[in-house]
């Protein structure tokens, strides 16, 4: 059946719920042959629409057919001969729909443009040294950063299309000859079967991707800068990049991942041990200080060395609070002003900042609601908790619970909660991979890498907590 | 099934072996055979090397059975259920035992006027969802905390160095005060019973056999150490000292502007009290389900539980009487328990066709 130009324009702008910015355009060549085009006023390059399809068409004097015109488009992007039923589709997608009179075949050609930020360093994972560039909302840029990475066939990009109106581009990406099979098919399979309305970012998708849907603790990582994709990738992980999100998910993922730092791995090696040494105690002061000092102050006051005692009782004496609601009192105070410093604009936050660190902290212990050693201990525990900013949400809660069972329970509550949590975390499974692994079960290989980190030529096998096809990293 | 490494293996032993004997057994020894306590030390944890050995050789020859399956195919389903049964009241007793040991001990220590329901409430809740978990989990936990804990027992020996005295007066004892002491509190050895329950969980080869040893030879030193030290400290006022490894650093004021250093070992016997009895929970939980088959593990926490609870509830029962009730009943099971059964299970190995001649 030969296409009748007019006829086919208005039946799939139709089909497009004849929206405002659906565009059609006839153009009667030099040979009075007619030629439609479809497309997103909003989603196309207007200049290449311009001189790199209409002007060809217009000043052809001759008689168009689709080979011929699909040859002679050089300027455009990907050219697909399409049938009618494909034509909405590509229009969606952002693609100029030809329609020829007296051909059965349209061509979809690839014109597509919407504003894109470029690579820029993330706000959460800034380094000192090393690679500043981040990922950004657009999926092509994204694959980009990891290309250029990896100049080897092994990158392996497999793309799907999830949401049943938001219809995202997901993208799989790992090296083949490294990522274990098993592990990609099963990510594959997990996301073909998410059936949702859309999803606007990649955290839409993380829950699906989880074991443990249900769980406070992470179980996908996830990552904004192309380098520490691409040396998760080498380890034999999985990428999964969504279509307008900055924020890369791996697969499998450990618990340990967010305390490593690419920052570790671009000084000196001994220097990254050291500053992961500093994290996790960081991570334990912003998780035990408060739940201890509580305790200690509630219950085991006669274990309490008594120097620290005295200087606790002098300036705890005359408050109106009992200490478990002083700490819950201040932890709140905290974290209204974390999050009204978070959304406010940048040149109120510092003022925030003032207000609520000097006059609200100051003004409290003066006027004898707060304690000195109260605002000390949960300003030093909220502070820690940063030191791994992208667990810093579950370690918030976490606090709060520490907080709520020291208060109740004492120290054996705070251990017991302590082994509660080590053993639920050691019942997670990510992919294969023990969710504390290297250190339950202890991997000992792994170990060179998990706190201290050994010297690049030592690091011979790749991580063997999770599934790899090939161990041998360096010879 | 979901099987544990031959490193988990030795830390679960490691754990057990610390059981009971860290807090209250050196004074109670002492009462008995004095310093020589230390020989009686020595003497029983030898004891538990040669079980492990039987478990090893045991193992080794029924790789994929149970120890139940085992026995009920040697001696009878009848003779395995009774012998379970037994075994259920033995493992219950030692938990009532170690939980009663640690509440005394927390009490006295860090909890002055709590109300006795903080204890049982955090023991009941971490150990039964410990339980709940599986055994995998729960020997990953403590997989991951045994390094920890034996970092704090060394420093609590190291820290007790300052208040070395003197060494012990040795061979001061009758030789019938030496056995008595011994036989009244086998009870608390034996742990290694409780692995021969789980074998068919365990994932063990040459190399993880020479692993849990090791393990096993550590914990050992650290708890001969523990008992030499104890003694040198506080010679013969040392059956008044009923917390061991925390008296042994409190009585020290060379440490007291550092703060009270007795919280290390306070933490190491939280950690240590609440894995024994998740683990021997465990094995409780894995007998009730041998014995009747039908019900799960679930079925097995509550009777635990209801078990427990209207126990400590009721009575009124502190550690030492439940020690002094143990030493007239429990020597008994002990010998049947942990020294003939393995024995028997050796000689099973020794003659007949096993699992692995018929593979």
């Amino acid at each position: 059946m030969f296409f009748n130009v007019e006829k086919q324009l208005k039946s799939i702008k139709k089909q497009l719920n004849s929206s405002s910015d659906v565009a059609t355009r006839v153009i009667q060549t030099a040979s009075s042959q007619k030629v439609g085009m479809i497309f997103l006023r909003s989603m196309i390059n207007s200049d290449l629409f311009l001189n790199g399809l209409c002007k060809p068409i217009s000043e052809s004097d001759e008689r168009i057919d689709i080979e011929k015109l699909a040859s002679s488009l050089v300027k455009t992007g990907d050219i697909k001969k399409i049938d009618e039923k494909q034509a909405c589709d590509s229009v969606i997608n952002g693609s100029v729909v030809i329609i020829i009179e007296g051909e059965s075949k349209m061509l979809a050609v690839d014109l597509q443009k919407y504003p894109a930020r470029l690579p820029a360093e993330p706000p959460t994972s800034s380094v000192i040294q090393g690679p500043r560039e981040g990922f950004v909302e657009d999926v092509k840029t994204n694959i980009t950063l990891l290309r250029r990475r990896f100049y080897t066939k092994d990158l392996t990009i497999k793309e799907l299309r999830i949401g049943k109106f938001s219809q995202t581009k997901i993208v799989i990406a790992y090296i083949k000859g490294i990522a274990d099979k098993k592990v990609v098919s099963e990510i594959s399979t997990r996301l073909k079967q998410i059936e949702v309305d859309g999803v606007i970012d990649s955290q839409y998708i993380m829950q699906f991707l989880e074991k443990r849907p249900h769980s406070l603790f992470k179980q996908v990582g996830s990552i904004e800068k192309p380098d520490i994709v691409a040396a998760k990738m080498l380890e034999g992980r999985v990428a999964i990049i969504v279509d307008g999100s900055p924020i890369v998910l791996t697969l499998p993922f450990l618990f340990l991942e967010d305390v490593q730092s690419s920052d570790d791995y671009y000084n000196s090696h001994i220097y990254g041990g050291f500053i992961r040494v500093v994290r996790i105690i960081a991570v334990l002061i912003a998780l035990l200080l408060p739940a201890t000092y509580i305790s200690l102050r509630i219950f085991h006051s006669n274990v309490t060395p008594i120097k620290f005692l005295v200087t606790i009782t002098n300036t705890t004496k005359g408050l109106p609070f009992t200490p478990f609601f002083e700490m819950i009192f201040i932890s709140l105070l905290f974290q209204i002003l974390y999050e009204v410093s978070l959304r406010l604009p940048s040149y109120l936050g510092l003022a925030t900042s003032v207000v609520g660190a000097l006059i609200l902290g100051d003004t409290g212990v003066k006027a004898g609601l707060i304690s000195p050693p109260g605002v000390i201990i949960v300003a030093l525990a909220k502070i820690a908790l940063y030191t791994v900013p992208e667990q810093a949400y579950q370690l918030t809660i976490l606090q709060y619970l520490f907080l709520f069972i020291g208060g109740s329970l004492g120290m054996l509550g705070i251990v017991g909660l302590v082994i509660y949590l080590i053993t639920y975390m050691a019942s997670i499974d990510s992919y294969g991979a023990p969710y504390l692994a290297p250190f339950a079960p202890r991997v000992e290989k792994d170990l060179k890498d998990a706190i201290l980190i050994s010297n690049t030529l030592d690091m011979k096998t790749r991580p063997q907590s999770f599934k790899n096809k090939n161990i041998t990293r360096q010879k | 099934m979901k099987t544990i490494s031959s490193r988990q293996t030795a830390v679960i032993a490691g754990i057990l072996l610390f059981a009971n004997k860290i807090l209250v057994l050196p004074s109670l020894l002492y009462e008995h055979a004095k310093a020589d306590s230390v020989f009686i030390l020595a003497i029983l944890l030898l004891a538990e090397f040669a079980l492990l050995l039987i478990f090893f050789r045991l193992k080794r020859a029924y790789p994929k059975s149970s120890f139940y399956q085992i026995i009920s195919q040697k001696m009878g389903v009848f003779a395995a259920k009774i012998i379970y049964f037994l075994i259920i009241l033995y493992i219950f007793y030692k938990i009532l035992l170690v939980y009663n040991i640690s509440y005394v001990y927390f009490r006295v220590q860090v909890y002055l006027d709590a109300s006795f329901y903080i204890f049982l409430l955090v023991f009941l809740l971490v150990c039964n969802s410990c339980v709940m978990r599986g055994l995998r989990p729960l020997a990953r936990c403590a997989e991951f905390f045994f390094f920890f804990i034996i970092a704090c027992v060394v420093f609590c020996l190291l820290l007790s160095i300052a208040n070395f005295n003197k060494f012990p007066i040795f061979f001061d004892t009758a030789y019938s005060d030496f056995f008595l002491g011994g036989f009244k509190y086998l009870f608390c050895f034996g742990d290694v019973l409780l692995l021969f329950l789980l074998m068919h969980k365990i994932e063990l080869d040459k190399k993880g056999e020479r692993q849990v040893v090791r393990y096993l030879l550590v914990v050992s030193a650290l708890i001969v150490i523990l008992y030499i030290m104890f003694f040198s400290i506080f010679n013969h006022t040392s059956f008044v000292h009923k917390n061991a490894l925390s008296d042994i650093i409190t009585f020290s004021y060379r440490f007291t502007d550092l703060g009270r250093l007795d919280m290390v070992a306070i933490v190491t016997v939280m950690f240590l009290s609440l894995f024994q009895i998740s683990i021997a929970l465990y094995v409780f939980c894995e007998c009730f389900t041998q014995i009747f088959p039908p019900l799960g593990k679930v079925y097995g926490l509550i009777t635990f539980d209801l078990l427990f609870v209207g126990l400590t509830l009721i009575s009124t029962l502190d550690y030492l009487q439940l020690t002094q009730l143990g030493t007239l009943v429990m020597p008994y099971f002990a010998i049947v328990l942990q020294y003939l059964l393995p024995l028997v299970c050796l000689f099973f190995t020794l003659g007949g066709r096993h699992e692995k001649n018929r593979n």
